[in-house]
């Protein structure tokens, strides 16, 4: 549906807005996961759902969870976040405008309202995919999905197999990485030794 | 499957202003760390958009396997980074940059 579509871009652009405005980073990270789940939606209506589901599951599952776990580790409870030093609330009333005017630009240009007063002639080209009645159809197996990712797969793993292997080494790489960033040797370890060679030794009572 | 024209344009101008509004957050941000992560995670986001919406309204395959690989670089770039923000909280004991960043302190 077009609706959907124009009703989820201007929420995109909103929320996106948003992120940058909030003192607190755990509700910019909040919004951040909502403009995700924003975008997933929006190519679910433009009829890409192999990629709305990749985002749901890495940009949401992964990469907003990483921020979210960071958050909670790093202790924050000072107002030194502040983008502007303005409230955010002042600027609502400006995003709330400005997603008016793109809300209004973008139905009185699609193709449904056009097509409603027979502005534009050429329907074959404005065909729309209509994502929630194709659902109801065929629930949970649409062929196009299936011949999309058989494609898809064909050329991934013959053509760019070897770019798939460096991208799991680059993914690899940075697990490394961010382990030896945040492990601090020599302390972690002589504190473990101790506390077990306290706990394991012939007068382990002591320890307790 | 080919998009709608005017869709496509659309998709286009969000992507842009997407792209516009990280780039002013990254430039305008002058002591938060974290909200310049967010910035490059969405910067990347609308790239990856671009890059999904052309080769849908083109019927190209290469498009969305860049895109693939998008993602996977956008999920390494996140976790360094993040890495790297535990680390400085750890010697400086904030995340602020400007007026103590890790370089002016050694």
């Amino acid at each position: 549906m077009e609706l959907n579509y124009i009703f989820f871009t201007t929420l995109f652009l909103g929320i996106s807005i948003l992120i940058f405005l909030q003192e607190n980073p755990v509700y910019s990270i909040l919004y951040l996961i909502l403009s995700f789940c924003c975008a997933a939606f929006i190519l679910f209506c433009l009829g890409a759902n192999i990629f709305g589901i990749f985002f749901i599951l890495i940009y949401v599952g992964a990469i907003a969870v990483l921020f979210l776990f960071v958050v909670m580790m790093v202790d924050i409870k000072k107002r030194q976040f502040s983008f502007f030093t303005n409230n955010a609330n002042d600027y609502t009333r400006f995003i709330v405008f400005i997603n008016f005017i793109y809300f209004s630009f973008t139905y009185f240009t699609s193709s449904s309202f056009s097509k409603q007063y027979n502005i534009v002639l050429d329907e074959e080209k404005y065909k729309l995919v209509e994502f929630f009645q194709a659902n109801v159809k065929n629930t949970a197996f649409n062929i196009d999905i299936l011949e999309e990712m058989q494609y898809m797969g064909q050329v991934l793993f013959n053509e760019y197999g070897i770019a798939v292997y460096l991208a799991g080494f680059m993914l690899f790489i940075a697990l490394v990485i961010s382990i030896c960033l945040t492990l601090e040797f020599k302390q972690n370890f002589k504190e473990a030794s101790t506390i077990a060679q306290q706990q394991l030794s012939r007068n382990s009572h002591k320890f307790f | 499957m080919l998009l709608d024209q005017t869709l496509f344009i659309h998709q286009i101008s969000v992507n842009f202003f997407l792209f516009f509004i990280s780039l002013t957050a990254i430039a305008l941000n002058r002591n938060n760390f974290l909200i310049a992560l967010i910035g490059f995670e969405i910067m990347l986001l609308s790239a990856n958009l671009n890059f999904i919406i052309f080769s849908y309204h083109f019927n190209d395959v290469y498009g969305k396997i860049f895109s693939i690989f998008i993602l996977t670089i956008a999920a390494s770039e996140s976790a360094i980074g993040l890495a790297i923000l535990i680390a400085a909280y750890k010697i400086l004991g904030t995340i602020e940059i400007t007026n103590s960043s890790l370089l002016l302190k050694s």
